[in-house]
């Protein structure tokens, strides 16, 4: 496609909870194996009234401030699965916020792992189709409000946070092939019940997050490797060509296992979970701006990106590296 | 492939869950122990496969195997032990 990623910045809430800080609350934890396993040491967790559009809205406005100008965005796509509210779209709320200008196209998509990915491959395709120059993907979540404290498999995964990405035209295909899929099948396995209109719980408690970590690890270690090598197909490159891959930053666990069982050169992964944790939506941007920071990227590197997760829902995409952010 | 006798199985779920004082068996099932959780069944599925030089995480039915005999049987079915 051509478009390219210009800027990305992203936003952590203050709060940064620790290993001791799972214990406190839960004395029976074993927290070095929890860690051991998950390799997160530390998440962050939104304020009580710290919501996924204030997060969007902080992480966009440091690329404002950075010099992105915002009479120039024509589209704002809002990927999260932690709206403000059920309806209104949030995208529209955070066009007002951040004062975008009124033609500037707003929507949201629900879709977790997978979604910056999605967010990508929509965004360059309007700029490809001509329908606009530059616009933002902005992926925000705030998954620990849906999660008990006592939740042994949810706790000390996942964490909130939000990254804005601008893509931009550009005369040359820096963005693409992309590969995604989807298996609904596996929808029970994340999921928030009692969240939408369909009452699937008679109990009255407040909606959390269930995940079955065992069907959902499976359903990784047989997707991922087999979405990789239909992008590796599709672009007519092997596993060498590709210089740095960025998987979304599930849990070591999962990233692991995929590089064990894709026979990838671990020194070609690139990695934050440890002090990020696992921000669903926001973990490749993020990722992919540290990476940038960490300088693991070059001008002209392949990338290849790929998230995958609730839905159940998948999506990567090899990325040339245009040299800056 | 490795081949592996049903005792050597319940080596590899012990060392997978880090027991140390308790014993597992082929009556062992998962709501015995609190080392078994999630995250502990995760270590057991990722220690069969890496014996099993990546043939167990093909096969959908581990995820749910909540007992001993339940993963023996899966292992027996798919011609691994």
């Amino acid at each position: 496609m051509k478009a390219r990623i210009q800027a990305i910045e992203y936003y952590l809430p203050r709060l940064c909870e620790n290993g001791q800080a799972l214990k406190k609350d839960n004395p029976d934890w074993r927290i070095d194996e929890i860690e051991q396993k998950t390799g997160i040491s530390t998440r962050y967790i939104s304020g009580p009234q710290e919501t996924a559009v204030d997060m969007g809205v902080l992480a966009a406005e440091k690329l404002f401030s950075s010099g992105i100008k915002k009479e120039d965005i024509e589209f704002l796509i809002f990927i999260t699965q932690s709206p403000d509210y059920v309806l209104p779209t949030s995208a529209c709320i955070l066009q007002d916020r951040l004062g975008l200008k009124k033609s500037c196209m707003a929507f949201d998509v629900n879709l977790g792992c997978s979604g910056y990915v999605y967010g990508l491959a929509m965004g360059g395709s309007l700029i490809e189709a001509g329908l606009v120059k530059q616009g933002l993907v902005i992926c925000s979540e705030t998954y620990t409000k849906y999660i008990d404290s006592a939740d042994r498999t949810c706790r000390p995964v996942f964490s909130d946070g939000a990254a804005a990405t601008v893509l931009t035209f550009s005369d040359k295909d820096w963005l693409g092939p992309f590969e995604m899929g989807t298996d609904g099948s596996g929808y029970c396995d994340l999921i928030v019940k009692n969240s939408g209109t369909r009452k699937d719980v008679v109990e009255q408690h407040p909606p959390a997050l269930l995940m079955n970590g065992a069907k959902v690890f499976m359903f990784t270690m047989g997707t991922v490797p087999q979405c990789v090598e239909s992008l590796l197909k599709k672009s007519g490159k092997t596993l060498q060509d590709i210089d740095l891959f960025i998987f979304h930053q599930a849990s070591k666990l999962v990233i692991d296992n995929i590089v064990r069982r894709m026979e990838i050169d671990e020194r070609k992964v690139y990695t934050n979970y440890q002090r990020i944790g696992n921000t669903v939506s926001a973990s490749l941007p993020i990722a992919l701006k540290d990476a940038w920071e960490e300088k693991r990227l070059k001008k002209g590197n392949q990338i290849l990106l790929l998230g995958f997760g609730v839905g159940y829902s998948w999506g990567g995409c090899i990325l040339k590296w245009e040299g800056n952010l | 492939m490795a081949h592996i006798s049903e005792s050597e199985v319940l080596n590899l779920i012990q060392k997978a869950l880090n027991l140390k004082d308790k014993k597992i068996t082929i009556d062992s099932v998962m709501a015995d122990f609190t080392e078994w959780d999630s995250l502990g069944h995760l270590g057991i599925i990722v220690a069969l496969d890496k014996f099993f030089s990546g043939k167990v995480g093909g096969i959908k039915e581990i995820a749910t195997a909540d007992s001993v005999r339940k993963i023996l049987d899966i292992l027996k079915k798919h011609s691994l032990i």
